[in-house]
């Protein structure tokens, strides 16, 4: 079942951009209607945000100087400087700045 | 194309035989395709949707299909006369958006069709048993889909399937809840599965509904509506019909319980359907279509002022909840129990905006007061057997509490204040403490452990918020007196569940193998509670985990229980000691650490030994991550006393890792990373214990058996501590021994290697592994030898000045020394054509599947461009800084010119060609730091042997090509005026080269290609730390020489070709030519793209979008990011591609 809209910010990502320039092809060659692709993509919203909840078990630390935060439109908006980031299995790594944008894990229409 | 019956019928047979092969299933498929959009289609679909004409269920199936088919091509067209917002009220709008009449009609004949074959389907489905229940679903389907284009008409589609098996005429078609509520009973009358299937088919209309929310928003708002008024009052009604039959007949039999089980039933009416003994399923029908309904009712709150009111269904599955008071009431509605406590999760979960506060307050009665404590005893039964028997609902119940709980965890302050609450909180602790080892045993504790960090994290130390919330302080006290009391009962609920179940064989197995990865995130989330819970408990916690340790270690004999629970204690000290770093330690963990070291220092039992005794690997490992992870310890008053011995441990560990055959691999690897943490950090206060290491260095630098990454870390540990000596002859005389050793042990090699008397390919490639090793040794001491700060930091000037006096003077040779063993590795020919034939397999890096295959020329290479890189960063002179910038210069050409030479061109991407890119990303990293003192003839020098001599080596490999550029684009980067040195026999060598990149632009299509060539073009472009005289020059290239109007129309050709995640990237080359060249760039970028679309148009393809217009808003947009959105709209208008 749909629920209330899912979150197309993962279209962004290389799999998603993927599926798009497939879906791209698709049209330009006429083997699928535009409506299509977008039926298909709004499935995979659904799939990924689902799978990344259910399956995605890494997990990191990080800690850094906090430079600016806002939250706006429901979306929070970090930008940390000199962070230390711990990952599974001790490894680490270090970045001079990170902005983490956070959006809300539940969906739209949800509080 | 004609079709006849049988013929369709045959194909459908054929299509579900799975006898076809996949080239037929699809010619088959299209022939089936083509039928059902043929015109007569829907007279076949009646045939085979009439169950009595006894065709296969697959083909009814396809009958039900055709209709599908059928529809969306009627609706299709339906809607789209609607496109004014004005016009929606007027009558002859509303005509165009539902169709014309006779399309009305058609669609009113067809509903009526289906609803006849519905008929015959459920007679067939209930009569005769018939499991056609996915034909009769796909005909709700096609009803649904319907009603979604057809609600103006067709209001109510479950009063018309209940109409139709009475009155198949079209007034069933118009039936409304306005007039017909009070027939509702009587066709309920007799049959529960009319009510399911009432039920499967609002529940089908309300998830399509969902599922084609992209309909026209005023249409959506009518819908809503109608949904509203229609069809929610009659889902609303049967739902409710549904949970009321089953909770009067659990009354009833609760009743009839009480009176010694007298039969007679006198509250059941004629009227009401005869339930089966089983509520479960009439009761799951429900709460399954009320969930659909409590979804869509989210999303129309967005998107539509209707309001639903769904309290009274609410309150009827709480009320068919506290029915269950005893446990055989529990054990016999046990899945029904599960299904409504599901519900209201999910509801809690990701509908809470539905709620109102006294709902909300009905849920905590429920869960806290008799009938939540009631149900978990009746859970918990005798005992922690029971419980684990119903582990199941114990999950469902927390996750209902934990869900309750995160509507608002501020709550949980103020229940932790009051007294009369704390039964909740011993309900809590005793869900988390659910019996068995988690994971393998049990998940409740797992799922409790993200409640409660998020519990801590909202209540750590907020006193303003919580003062406001308890409104005394007296209140505060209280409430953080007993937060951290129930906070450090939760730590040691979970530390007993981290501990590892040593002494179960089957248990260990599960956790090595399925479980494995599953188990240690569990443990890794508990460290991360602990690490939050520290925060709130500070040193309790510690002293807890400590004193644990102590007790384990004051015992005579060490059993498997005692290395557990050392195990536990140290890992949870572990995770909590990243919030220390120098300087925010507590005194009282220095304390608890110099008592942890101290105690039985000297005696059998203590705790570096305890490891070793118990000779179990797991608490060795995590001793070693916790010892070096407790850096600030050893760099204390009080710690450092205990830092040899510490790394005499750690050395004795990995000698035992060595010649142990049951410790793992990556044991070894965890030791020498764990010395050289140590020594990295420490290194100033080991310097006096350097000597003791020196037998060990001989070792593992003349030992073949240590694994490769062991020796180069005891390598690197001793680099670091040799780096921490302020005498830099004594640094260097350390130094001078580690190269003579390595040089030696190499030269011996080598000539084992070059006698040929190692004919064995096995025995080769570990030698070869060894020497690559060797020559990592020097990389690891020259990385060891990099100051860890400033030298202004690190030294005072007085250090400062001798340090880098010796090593200008260098009168110990180990430049030379550092010179002579690269080139004796990568520069000897002979070796050169060893390394080239043959591959590192991936033992020596730790890989055993045959993944790995690495040229070991390319592996020594590698090595030798980084012990080059090593010192390019140093701010001072040092034993790998070389001052002489020709000598980097000089062994980059060479080794290019060799390795060119045995590069066969004609077969691109050759596995050599890393090699030069090796040594263009060292020029990289060299110009980038030494631009300053770099000479013009130099660079032009390396740039005419790279790009101008040998175009034909570039051109073959896209990566190599990458890799030149880089290098190129950080000359223009750092100073561009190294570039433009014209000598004799460099002429045009810089045309040359822009004509390369011109192609390149034009024919690449990886990301990685596009960005660094459109890179160097920006460069170019904006020539920002070039002189006037490079601006100059660059200007009379681009105008004069038309490079601008060769870049404009390769650019623009590029962009429109590539794909949807590359095109952005040729922005940035728009913006940057708006930015420099605005007068210019006009006239181009116009030539430019009606050159393109001349092209284009006479290639058969689609004109361009208007050339002029865009142009015009490139112009408005001043170079700016939002050229990006204007390119964007011209790239999908010119693809004919849609905006995703």
């Amino acid at each position: 079942m749909n629920g209330p809209g899912y979150y197309e910010l993962y279209r962004k990502t290389t799999i998603g951009m993927s599926l798009i320039e497939s879906l791209d092809n698709l049209i330009l060659d006429q083997r699928i209607e535009p409506q299509l692709a977008l039926r298909v993509l709004a499935n995979f919203d659904r799939i990924i945000a689902e799978n990344i909840k259910e399956k995605l078990k890494a997990k990191l630390s990080f800690k850094g100087h906090l430079h600016i935060y806002r939250f706006c439109d429901d979306v929070w908006t970090f930008v940390i400087k000199n962070v230390d980031i711990k990952l599974d299995h001790n490894e680490v790594a270090h970045a001079d700045r990170i902005e983490i944008v956070a959006n809300n894990s539940k969906r739209i229409g949800e509080t | 194309m004609d079709f006849n019956f049988s013929q369709v019928v045959g194909l459908i047979e054929t299509l579900y035989s799975n006898t076809l092969a996949a080239g037929q299933v699809v010619q088959v498929q299209s022939q089936l395709q083509q039928f059902q959009k043929h015109q007569g289609s829907l007279q076949v679909a009646d045939q085979l949707l009439d169950p009595r004409n006894n065709y296969s269920l697959e083909c009814q199936f396809f009958g039900a299909l055709t209709y599908t088919v059928q529809l969306n091509q009627i609706f299709s067209t339906w809607g789209a006369v609607v496109d004014d917002e004005s016009d929606i009220d007027d009558d002859e709008t509303l005509k165009g958006a539902t169709g014309t009449d006779d399309t009305r009609n058609m669609v009113d004949q067809l509903t009526l069709r289906q609803l006849s074959h519905l008929n015959n389907l459920l007679t067939q489905h209930f009569v005769h048993r018939q499991p056609n229940l996915f034909v009769i679903k796909k005909v709700f389907s096609n009803l649904s889909l319907v009603y979604c284009h057809n609600f103006h008409n067709w209001t109510n589609p479950l009063l018309s399937f209940l109409g139709t098996q009475d009155d198949p005429s079209i007034s069933s078609l118009r039936l409304s809840v306005a007039n017909i509520e009070h027939h509702l009973q009587a066709s309920l009358a007799g049959s529960a599965q009319k009510l399911q299937l009432v039920l499967l088919f609002s529940q089908i209309i309300i998830e399509d509904i969902l599922k084609n929310n992209t309909m026209s928003d005023h249409l959506d708002q009518q819908l809503h509506t109608c949904l509203r008024k229609e069809v929610f009052v009659v889902t609303e009604f049967f739902v409710n019909y549904s949970m009321n039959l089953v909770i009067e007949k659990l009354n009833n039999n609760n009743n009839n319980n009480n009176n010694n089980n007298n039969n007679n039933n006198n509250n059941n009416n004629n009227n009401t359907p005869k339930l089966s003994n089983d509520n479960n399923q009439l009761l799951a029908d429900a709460v399954r279509c009320y969930t659909a309904w409590t979804s869509y009712i989210s999303f129309s709150y967005l998107n539509s002022t209707e309001k639903f009111i769904i309290d009274p269904t609410l309150n009827l599955l709480i009320k068919f909840l506290l029915c269950h008071q005893t446990s055989d009431q529990l054990i016999n509605d046990s899945d029904s129990i599960f299904v409504v406590i599901e519900f209201l999760t999910n509801l809690l979960e990701t509908n809470a905006n539905l709620l109102n506060n006294s709902f909300k307050q009905t849920i905590n009665d429920l869960i806290f007061k008799d009938w939540g404590m009631n149900y978990l005893n009746f859970l918990n039964g005798s005992g922690d057997d029971d419980l684990i028997e119903n582990e199941k609902s114990v999950q469902d119940f927390a996750k209902l509490v934990i869900s309750y709980f995160e509507l608002d965890m501020v709550r949980i302050s103020k229940l932790l204040v009051d007294d009369s609450c704390s039964y909740i909180f011993q309900a809590l602790m005793k869900l988390t403490a659910f019996p068995g080892t988690p994971i393998l045993d049990e998940e409740i504790s797992r799922d409790f452990i993200e409640f409660w960090l998020e519990t801590s994290d909202t209540l750590i130390d907020d006193t303003d918020s919580l003062l406001i919330l308890l409104k005394t302080t007296e209140n505060l006290q209280l409430f953080k007196k007993n937060f951290k009391t129930l906070l450090e009962l939760l730590g040691k609920t979970y530390w007993t569940k981290v501990q590892l179940p040593l002494a179960n064989q089957t248990s260990m197995k599960m956790i090595k193998g399925q479980y494995k990865d599953e188990y240690f995130s569990y443990r890794r989330d508990v460290g991360d509670l602990f690490d939050s819970m520290y925060v709130i408990i500070k040193d309790s916690i510690f002293k807890f985990l400590f004193d644990n340790i102590i007790n384990n270690l004051n015992v005579t004999s060490l059993t498997l229980q005692n290395a557990s629970e050392v195990e536990a204690s140290v890992f949870l000290i572990n995770c909590m000691c990243s919030n220390f770093s120098e300087g925010n330690v507590p005194d009282e963990i220095f304390g608890m650490l110099v008592h942890l070291f101290s105690f039985h220092r000297n005696e059998e039992i203590n705790f570096l030994k305890i490891g070793l005794i118990t000779n179990n690997s797991y608490l060795m490992n995590t001793t070693v991550s916790f010892l070096s992870s407790i850096n600030f310890f050893y760099k204390s008053e009080q710690g450092l006393g205990f830092l040899n011995e510490i790394l005499d441990y750690l050395f004795n560990l990995l000698s035992l890792s060595i010649q142990s055959k049951e410790l793992p691999g990556k044991f070894q690897f965890i030791v020498a990373r764990a010395i050289a943490s140590i020594c990295s950090q420490c290194r100033t206060f080991l310097a006096s214990s350097l000597f003791k290491f020196e037998p060990l260095l001989f070792n593992v630098i003349n030992s073949i058996d240590f694994k490769a990454f062991t020796r180069e870390k005891v390598i690197n540990s001793v680099s670091f501590i040799i780096q921490g000596i302020k005498n830099p002859q004594t640094q260097g005389e350390y130094i001078v021994k580690l190269l003579q050793l390595i040089n030696d042990q190499s030269t011996k090699i080598f000539s084992e290697i070059k006698s040929g008397r190692v004919n064995n390919n096995h025995d080769l490639n570990i030698l070869l592994d060894y020497l690559v090793s060797l020559l990592d040794c020097v990389l690891q001491i020259a990385r060891g030898m990099q100051l860890p700060e400033e030298s202004v930091i690190f030294y005072n000037d007085e250090e400062r000045q001798l340090v880098d006096n010796f090593w200008i003077a260098d009168n110990l040779g180990i430049h030379s020394m550092i010179l002579q063993i690269i080139s004796g590795f990568s520069l000897d020919p002979e070796l050169t054509n060893i390394f080239i034939t043959n591959h590192n397999n991936g033992e020596s890096l730790g890989v055993t599947d045959g993944s790995v295959k690495i040229n070991y020329h390319n592996l020594v290479t590698e090595k030798c461009c980084e012990i080059f890189r090593a010192g390019l960063c140093e701010d001072i002179n040092g034993p790998f800084v070389f001052a002489d910038n020709q000598i980097i210069i000089d062994y980059v050409l060479s080794k290019f010119e060799d390795t060119k030479n045995r590069i066969d061109v004609d077969k691109p991407h050759s596995s050599m060609t890393l090699s030069i890119g090796y040594l263009f990303g060292l020029l990289e990293t060299f110009v980038s730091a030494n631009y300053r003192k770099l000479s013009k003839e130099a660079v032009t020098n390396c740039i005419i042997t790279i790009f101008v001599m040998n175009p034909q080596l570039l051109n073959s490999d896209v990566d190599l090509f990458t890799n030149a550029l880089q290098f190129l684009n950080k000359v223009i980067e750092k100073k561009p005026d190294l570039l433009f040195y014209i000598s004799d026999n460099s002429a045009n060598y810089f045309a040359t080269i822009l004509e390369s990149c011109m192609v390149v632009l034009k024919q690449s299509n990886e990301k990685f290609v596009i960005k660094t060539v459109v890179k160097f073009w920006c460069n170019l472009i904006t020539l920002r730390a070039g002189t006037r005289e490079n601006q100059e020059y660059i200007t009379r290239i681009f105008i004069d020489e038309q490079f601008g109007q060769k870049l404009t129309n390769v650019t623009f050709s590029a962009l429109l070709k590539s794909t949807r995640s590359n095109y952005e990237i040729y922005c940035d080359i728009v913006r940057n030519m708006i930015g420099k060249y605005p007068l210019q760039f006009k006239q181009w970028a116009n030539n430019a793209l009606i050159l393109i679309n001349n092209q284009r148009v006479s290639n058969g393809k689609k004109a361009l979008p208007d050339i002029r217009q865009l142009i015009s808003k490139l112009y408005l947009t001043k170079g700016t990011r939002k050229v990006n959105m204007v390119i964007k709209d011209f790239w999908l208008a010119a693809n004919g591609l849609m905006d995703i």
